[in-house]
């Protein structure tokens, strides 16, 4: 069974779904990004899977087992759920002795977790006088103490500088390359498109997309949209429409076909024996894909 | 267990605030003891004064235990570190039992350092006004017992109350209204001068009136009994809550 597995989870607040029949798994040894715009759900099927919250209906587990049930849950998975969970008079070191003496840890991980994630020499200060960024990387520490298998991290970019942004990347890198499953989640599919391998893809959630990157990006490339400039515009939109191409006319004349990839639209514009001036399918970055998943499905649940 | 009562510990002991109010209750009996070294007034004490400045100690030492109780458990929320630490401990009732545990253990070393300090000062200044005392006669020990008890289960109570509502300033706030004018309010307004028999505070009087001669033959053991059972409701509901509470 795999690392993680959600199976048609529900959570209500009310007469609210963040949570609507979702089940997604995550392979082992491998980086996945959860990824959805805010308030897609994320937050809050981490919070199930952590035990954190109760689900309406549903499952979260770790290989079938909840969290709870585990029975060394800190030494299986590590999380970063909010850089605000600090005791502000505390010190940082005092933070991570709680923690491993309440899970059983060997005390010596707490010096070794601060000099991996870079507050070796900040142990002995109050997190009160910490930055965001401080915060994020003792949060991340925390989850390091028991050398767990698995990583569970929510939005861990925020508040991290944009060296922070790439340490954290390498870090996380670093966890896959010792065979560790990471699930990260982010609303910004920029943030993590060069640390995951795949992505689970959430929108008012619900499951959007999972699976490799590049073959949700490919997945979503069948809804290329295609750019064409003719002087037989009107000709042009019958003939296209006619084909069952959906067209649409752009301010300055041009006419956009979305849903078909630029081979259909080319055959449809060679059998109508259109004139073209250009025809080019248009840039579409991975963030593009990603607000199109998210936002087709946030325009259909509206 | 032991894991999660050390655990607390460390985080009672890396707490300022709960480290402080600890200090000053297992002091305060040296301290109440300053006005009347003060004094112009000739002193009008007894043997039976040193009773009364231990039951004095206990109104001090309750309250502090109160909110230390309260502070534990609600500080966890309040900081969101009750994040981490379910991540830690995800069975709940196991939570709530160590914090629960570890705060009357604290309450139990306070109110014994509070004992010793309000016998050492309190002996020393009765010797001084050439009243002859014994520290360890039955009835200082039964009345220290029962302030030691007293503040364990206060603590115990607070803790758990906060468990129940986690908002720290909703739950301080209700205490202090609770203790200072609901208890001695609502006996009156409801018309029963007995129903304080069943309220801590009230209990509480029973049992450290334990080692009083004048009280009715199980008295004691009756405000202990009051004083249990609402901490055992409260716990109860305090693992009810906790369970079913969604950390957000």
């Amino acid at each position: 069974m795999e690392p993680i597995v959600v199976e048609q989870l529900t959570k209500r607040f009310g007469p609210v779904t963040a949570v609507d029949g979702l089940s997604f798994t995550v392979p082992a040894g491998r980086v996945t990004g959860f990824l959805g715009p805010n308030g897609a759900g994320k937050t809050t099927t981490l919070r199930i899977l952590l035990g954190l919250a109760h689900p309406t209906s549903g499952r979260a587990t770790f290989a079938g087992t909840a969290y709870a049930d585990l029975a060394h849950p800190a030494s299986r998975v590590g999380a970063v759920l909010e850089a605000t969970s600090f005791h502000p008079g505390r010190r940082a070191r005092d933070h991570l002795r709680i923690l491993t003496t309440a899970a059983r840890i060997p005390a010596s991980r707490v010096d070794e977790t601060l000099e991996r994630v870079g507050l070796a020499g900040a142990g002995d200060r109050r997190v009160g006088g910490f930055s965001l960024g401080m915060r994020q990387r003792l949060g991340l520490a925390a989850a390091l103490l028991g050398d767990p298998e698995i990583l569970v991290l929510d939005e861990p970019t925020n508040g991290l500088d944009p060296d922070g942004v790439r340490w954290l990347r390498g870090l996380i890198r670093q966890m896959a390359a010792e065979g560790r499953t990471v699930l990260v989640s982010s609303h910004l599919l920029s943030e993590v498109a060069q640390t995951v391998d795949d992505v689970v893809i959430l929108a008012n959630g619900r499951l959007v997309s999972q699976g490799p990157l590049a073959d949700v990006a490919r997945r979503a490339g069948a809804e290329f949209t295609v750019l064409l400039r003719t002087p037989q515009a009107d000709k042009a939109r019958l003939a296209l429409g006619a084909a069952g191409l959906r067209v649409t006319v752009q301010d300055d004349g041009a006419l956009v076909v979305t849903g078909s990839s630029p081979d259909v639209v080319g055959r449809a514009v060679a059998d109508a024996h259109l004139t073209l001036y250009e025809m080019r399918p248009l840039d579409r970055t991975l963030e593009d894909v990603f607000l199109q998943l998210t936002h087709s499905r946030q325009g259909s649940a509206r | 267990m032991t894991a999660l009562l050390r655990a607390e510990a460390r985080k009672t002991l890396t707490t300022r605030s709960a480290v402080l109010i600890a200090g000053v209750a297992a002091a305060y009996p040296a301290l109440a003891l300053l006005p009347a070294l003060f004094s112009p007034e000739p002193p009008d004490v007894d043997a039976a004064s040193l009773l009364q400045l231990l039951r004095g100690v206990a109104d001090v030492l309750a309250i502090a235990a109160l909110l230390l109780g309260i502070l534990a458990m609600a500080g966890e929320f309040r900081h969101s570190t009750i994040v981490p630490t379910l991540l830690a401990t995800p069975r709940r009732a196991r939570l709530v039992t160590a914090k629960l545990g570890f705060q009357a253990l604290f309450a139990v070393a306070m109110a014994a350092l509070a004992m010793v300090v309000a016998v050492v000062a309190g002996g020393a200044y009765l010797s001084n006004n050439g009243v002859s005392f014994d520290g360890a006669a039955g009835d200082v020990l039964l009345t220290a017992g029962a302030v030691v008890l007293v503040t364990v289960l206060y603590a115990a109570i607070g803790a758990a109350l906060a468990a129940v509502v986690p908002n720290q300033t909703a739950v301080v706030g209700g205490a202090l209204l609770w203790v200072f004018v609901v208890e001695n309010a609502l006996p009156v307004v409801l018309r029963d001068p007995g129903l304080d028999r069943w309220m801590p505070s009230g209990a509480a009087e029973r049992l450290l009136a334990a080692a009083d001669s004048s009280a009715a033959a199980g008295d004691a053991w009756a405000g202990l009994a009051v004083l249990v059972a609402i901490t055992a409701v409260l716990a109860v509901a305090a693992v009810v809550v906790m369970k079913s509470t969604d950390i957000s």
